[in-house]
């Protein structure tokens, strides 16, 4: 026990080295799945929160037709509604129960017109019935609540201040509604009311009860407005609408707090089942539905938690293996510094199982200790229960020592050297042989692994992801290294034919030992820990550039301003925009996604930008896309054209033909005259916007309007106005550091949505999945900068012993000290360099090759994957190691100066 | 400083010892030695008598507690540690009973590390090479490396590039030590040869009887003192 304890006591910096090393990697293997655990959990619940429209369980049903008679007692209505909620509530599925809020119900009429005082152009009412436990509790201002049915059958509904207002109508008043069918529902308004709360989430089922809503283009704008039913008057209102004039909704809110990833493929599962028989829910009537969209949101958001865990798996495979690696090499170094003492240990008469065993009880220990620490900084970083992947790496850490304390000990036994000359060479040749196949089936592994996860990719919706796939980038670094390795000696044989012709000694020396004292093992954990830097940081940078490029794909702006239908108004945003402090460049346009296209072959729709060209291109060479000449040749020839065919900029594969394009309900002839130049390559929702033509917007409205006029004189149509609404933009863009302010400002007018560039990154960088990733790829590259310094280090150490004999020959001999630090900075650094540049070049070359198995598009935002970025840092650490070899070298050279020359060659 | 006349090596009330306190050890206790121009000297001595660190001291590679030694004229013990690598570079060659020999270089290479050492001309450098290794009959094994050697032919590879720098002086630890006898013998010999050949003064620490007998003179070591001249063959 005593003289274990001299022995690690002896040895104590590489076993300290091996406790950090363990403890980092456990660290973070162990807290890196409780952290994506708790990510899948956040990113479920704010897909749900975030989702838009809201991922509410609808359950709806008619009354049915025929059933209803004015007469049936209120009562037998309101249990349609108010008990219908409760048995639905209690028959939905166990797991569905405990997420899903109390429901809100509704029982709502048919769309009715109706014209008044106020609003003699006519809207649109909803008559409902609303109830969310109760009936939602309002104030009378005036009159009181509706009733049953008056004699004169007029239903009886209670109006909210506002809605009132807009119609100009009070209580006691009538008017007249219309079912579609023309039939005229007689309306008497009981009184006007103001909600006591107007933000119970009652009101949600029929917000129009309490705002009116209005809907349309400016020009012909539509009132949407509700009127509120109580369980005396819905019967009347059933009976005013039949058939089948009422249908009772049911919303369940989705409670995002209850939610987590573990329980959400049972949940989607479950909706999809409802849907599917929505039967199961007990609702009565006809016509019955389940539609929900969280199902999607859940199945949609599982992708992504299964991209990032696959994508991790990846990460945190390549940490494992760099660090089985690193340990085999600390293994080497402590086997190299006690082989003198394993080997008296073994002429002693120890056995080979008892040497093992001694090593293997020392190397538990050290490791048990790095595990533990490494345990409890996981568990201050991420609290929770124990994750396991680290037990591979703790496994190498206890076995390789004794490994190679054996294989150490076992070399000191008599070797069986043939003494035929014919058996050595029989000998050398399998050694070879063997060699070379390992080598050959790694490469075979390799290449394999690549190609396998080329195709198939890494990402797994349906499971974990595939180890062995995932662990590809690792047996490729490995094989790439091997390859160098053989590559080393022809390049060290080169420089020590040039040291050879030098007159001076240290370049000589310094080759000559180069060449003779590389070891293949930490070569190919230093190429791989390189690698694993490398592609970690490039992935990281690539992502986060690639989040860039999305939201200039995405948004095409700083800022733009969308609105649902084209709106003749939205030139004046873009002046009001223009005029803002800060605002660089303004265009808008007409974006038509999925047009339909004629005439040609391979493409059948296109989004078209229809747009003033040289604003928007001008726009355009404010951002990413650049500036280009074809805006301008496309504006040229726009002039030019009349009311031929339309000059439009067209996907390359476009060019040369003569594409018709589907307007509305004329068709427009095309005339390529350019490419289309680099734009704005996603919709809104980040899907691909696909081919896209670019044609002037006011040219397209004269082609369309000489067609539309050319199609009347034919058919002897009138045509009205002179401007085809079909050509009125739907899309303003801004770029500049005010353009977000500015569109804040001038957007209400055309009640247009904002998006702005800054936040669509914002929210992808604030994003739990991406922003986890890109943390575990930057921590991985640290760790794994820092466990290169570490390889060198040991490998260093374990090659001290004979650089120091050999530079104390040469200080014999009459070499200057300080030349010595020269040496031996020619002595390690060759091979160290050509590991690490390996290692970096591997790892740049893996991105590219990475970049879409690992579905890097799915942290960008992007509908393709993001091109790959190699920032200038993959360098580093080429000069990170380079700089460790200078200190190492620094620190033997003062060691140096205390070494007793004569000593050095004493017999020992 | 100042050359004595006639003397190569003077050595005069030269001290060395290792470590302090009760467990000091006084390697050398006031040694006085002259070796003349071309004289070969036997030191003669048990283990831990004090010879290899006479040699160390007289050769630059360790520094005297008290006391002067000058080669060649130069005080050894007053040069700075590159100084006195200049001074084993140009002036003092050495050979070990471990053969100090460099593993990655072939024999060719190792002999002409200390003209390289000294940047001697290439073409200068592989004449001399040349010339050494047919001198210790090791030119067929030019290219070979030390551990593709016997124990003797190392030994002669190692005395080839001891004359490589042709030295004043050459400072030799138990050459003989690890070789067998017949062996020894001819490293002897050869080293006996080359100092006559070179006119070099030799410094040889050995237990060698048959090295004693081939010395000029022999001087026994007994604790870190000289006791006068040792019994020759």
């Amino acid at each position: 026990m005593r003289t274990a304890w001299r022995r690690s006591r002896a040895d104590l910096w590489p076993l300290v080295v091996t406790v950090l090393v363990v403890a980092l990697t456990v660290g973070v293997t162990d807290a890196v799945p409780r952290l994506l655990g708790d990510r899948a959990d956040t990113a479920v619940r704010s897909a749900v929160t975030d989702a838009d429209p809201a991922v509410d369980l609808v359950v709806s049903s008619r009354y049915g037709a025929g059933a209803s008679d004015p007469t049936v007692g209120p009562e037998d209505t309101r249990i349609g509604v108010d008990d219908a909620a409760r048995d639905i509530a209690s028959a939905l599925p166990p797991a569905l129960q405990p997420v899903l809020g109390a429901p809100v119900a509704d029982a709502t009429s048919t769309d009715l017109t109706l014209s008044t005082p106020d609003l003699p152009t006519g809207g649109v009412l909803w008559m409902s019935y609303l109830w969310a436990g109760q009936e939602p509790a309002v104030r009378w201002l005036a009159g009181s609540a509706p009733g049953g049915p008056g004699r004169d059958g007029a239903v009886q509904l209670a109006l909210s201040d506002d809605v009132a207002r807009v119609l100009g109508v009070g209580a006691g008043d009538t008017f007249q509604a219309l079912m579609t069918d023309r039939t005229v529902v007689p309306v008497l308004v009981t009184g006007v009311f103001d909600a006591d709360d107007p933000s119970d989430l009652v009101w949600t089922a029929r917000p129009e009860i309490l705002e009116p809503r209005v809907v349309g283009p400016p020009d012909a704008p539509t009132t949407v407005v509700g009127g509120l039913l109580s369980a005396a008057s819905l019967p009347a209102a059933r009976a005013a609408l039949e058939p089948d004039g009422v249908t009772r909704t049911f919303r369940f809110p989705v409670e995002p707090g209850a939610l987590d990833y573990a329980g959400s493929g049972g949940l989607a599962t479950e909706i999809a089942a409802l849907e599917a028989s929505p039967e199961l829910t007990t609702v009565p009537g006809p016509g019955a539905s389940v539609t929900s969209r969280l199902d999607l949101v859940l199945t949609q958001v599982r992708g992504r938690v299964a991209a990032t865990w696959s994508q991790a798996t990846v990460v945190l495979a390549g940490l494992g293996w760099g660090t089985g690696l690193v340990l085999l090499v600390g293994a080497d170094l402590l086997a190299r510094r006690r082989s003198a003492a394993l080997r008296t240990l073994r002429a002693r008469g120890a056995s080979l199982p008892g040497i093992a065993a001694g090593a293997a009880a020392e190397a538990a220990v050290v490791v048990g200790a790095g595990a533990a620490v490494g345990l409890v900084l996981g568990q201050v970083a991420v609290p929770g229960t124990i994750s396991w992947p680290w037990v591979a790496v703790v496994a190498v850490g206890v076995l390789a020592p004794p490994a190679f304390a054996t294989v150490t000990a076992a070399r000191s036994d008599a070797r069986r050297v043939p003494t035929d000359r014919h058996h050595r060479r029989l000998a050398q040749r399998v050694r070879s042989v063997r060699r070379v196949s390992v080598e050959a089936a790694l490469l075979v592994l390799a290449a394999a692994a690549l190609v396998a996860l080329r195709r198939r990719g890494v990402v797994s919706i349906s499971g974990p992801a595939d180890l062995a796939l995932a662990a590809a980038p690792v047996l490729v670094a490995a094989a790439g290294a091997l390859l160098l390795w053989r590559a080393v000696p022809v390049l060290l044989g080169g420089a020590l034919r040039v040291a050879r012709r030098s007159r001076k000694a240290a370049p000589l020396l310094a080759v000559a030992r180069a060449g003779a004292t590389g070891a293949v093992l930490p070569f190919v954990a230093l190429v791989v820990v390189t690698t694993l830097v490398a592609l970690c940081g490039a992935l990281a940078s690539t992502a986060r550039a690639g989040q860039a490029q999305g939201s200039w794909d995405t948004v095409g702006a700083d800022v733009v301003v969308r609105t649902t239908v084209p709106d003749a108004a939205l030139p004046d945003v873009a002046g009001a925009l223009a005029a803002g402090e800060g605002v660089d460049a303004v265009a808008v346009g007409r974006v038509q996604v999925r047009s339909e296209l004629f005439d040609v072959r391979g493409v059948d729709a296109v989004r078209v930008l229809a747009v003033d060209p040289e604003p928007y291109g001008e726009l355009l060479a404010r951002t990413p896309f650049g500036s280009s000449p074809a805006f301008g040749v496309l504006s040229d020839a726009a002039t030019r054209a009349s009311t031929g065919p339309l000059p439009a900029l067209v996907p390359e594969a476009l060019l040369g033909t003569r594409p018709s394009l589907r307007w509305g309900n004329v068709t427009v002839e095309l005339e390529p005259v350019g490419q289309v130049p680099a734009l704005p390559a996603q919709q809104a929702d980040g899907t691909p916007a696909g081919p896209t033509v670019v044609v002037d917007r006011a040219a397209l409205a004269a082609v369309v309007q000489a067609l539309a006029a050319a199609r009347a004189e034919r058919t002897g149509t009138q045509r009205f106005g002179t401007d085809p609404p079909e050509v009125d933009p739907n899309t303003v863009w801004a770029v500049g550091p005010g353009a977000a302010a500015s569109a804040d400002e001038a957007a209400p007018a055309v009640r247009g949505h904002v998006l702005t560039r800054a936040q669509w990154l914002t929210d992808r960088r604030d994003d739990p999945l991406a922003g986890g990733l890109l943390a575990l790829l930057t921590l991985v590259a640290a760790l794994c900068a820092g466990y290169a310094t570490v390889i060198v280090v040991l490998a260093a150490a374990a090659s001290a012993p004979g650089r120091s004999t050999s530079l104390a020959t040469a200080r014999v001999l009459g070499l200057r000290h300080r030349d010595t630090t020269r040496v031996a900075a020619g002595e390690l650094l060759p091979s160290i360099v050509v590991a690490a540049a390996g290692g970096v070049l591997l790892g740049m070359v893996l991105v590219g090759a990475l970049v879409a198995p690992l579905a890097l598009r799915l942290v960008t935002g992007q509908s393709g994957d993001p091109g790959v970025v190699l920032p200038w840092w993959t360098v580093v650490p080429v000069g990170l190691v380079a700089a460790a070899v200078l200190v190492i070298v620094t620190v033997e050279s003062s060691a140096r100066r205390r070494e007793r020359l004569g000593q050095v060659l004493r017999v020992r | 400083m100042s050359a004595a006349p006639g003397a190569a090596v003077r050595v005069r009330d030269v001290h060395r010892t290792f470590g302090s306190g009760p467990s000091a050890v006084h390697a050398l206790r006031g040694v006085d030695l002259d070796v003349a121009p071309g004289e070969l000297v036997a030191l003669v001595g048990r283990s831990g008598s004090g010879k290899t660190t006479l040699l160390n001291v007289v050769g630059g590679l360790d520094r005297p507690d008290q006391g002067s030694v000058l080669v060649d004229g130069v005080d050894v013990a007053a040069l700075s540690d590159d100084e006195q690598a200049l001074l084993r570079r140009d002036r003092v060659a050495f050979v070990f009973q471990t053969f100090g020999l460099m593993p990655v270089l072939t024999a060719a290479e190792n002999i002409g590390v200390p003209m390289r050492l000294r940047e001697a001309p290439v073409a200068e450098r592989e004449r001399r090479v040349e010339m050494l290794l047919e001198l210790v009959g090791l030119a067929p094994h030019a290219l070979q490396r030390p551990d593709e050697l016997s124990g003797g032919q190392q030994q002669r590879v190692a005395i080839a590039r001891a004359l490589a720098g042709s030295p004043r002086l050459l400072v030799a630890d138990e050459p003989t030590g690890q070789l067998d006898s017949e062996t020894g013998l001819a490293v002897m010999a050869l080293i006996r040869g080359v100092v006559e050949a070179e006119g070099m003064t030799a410094l040889v620490a050995t237990h060698d009887p048959v090295m004693i007998a081939l010395a000029d003179r022999a001087v026994r070591v007994v604790d870190g003192r000289l006791v006068g001249a040792a019994e020759r063959g």
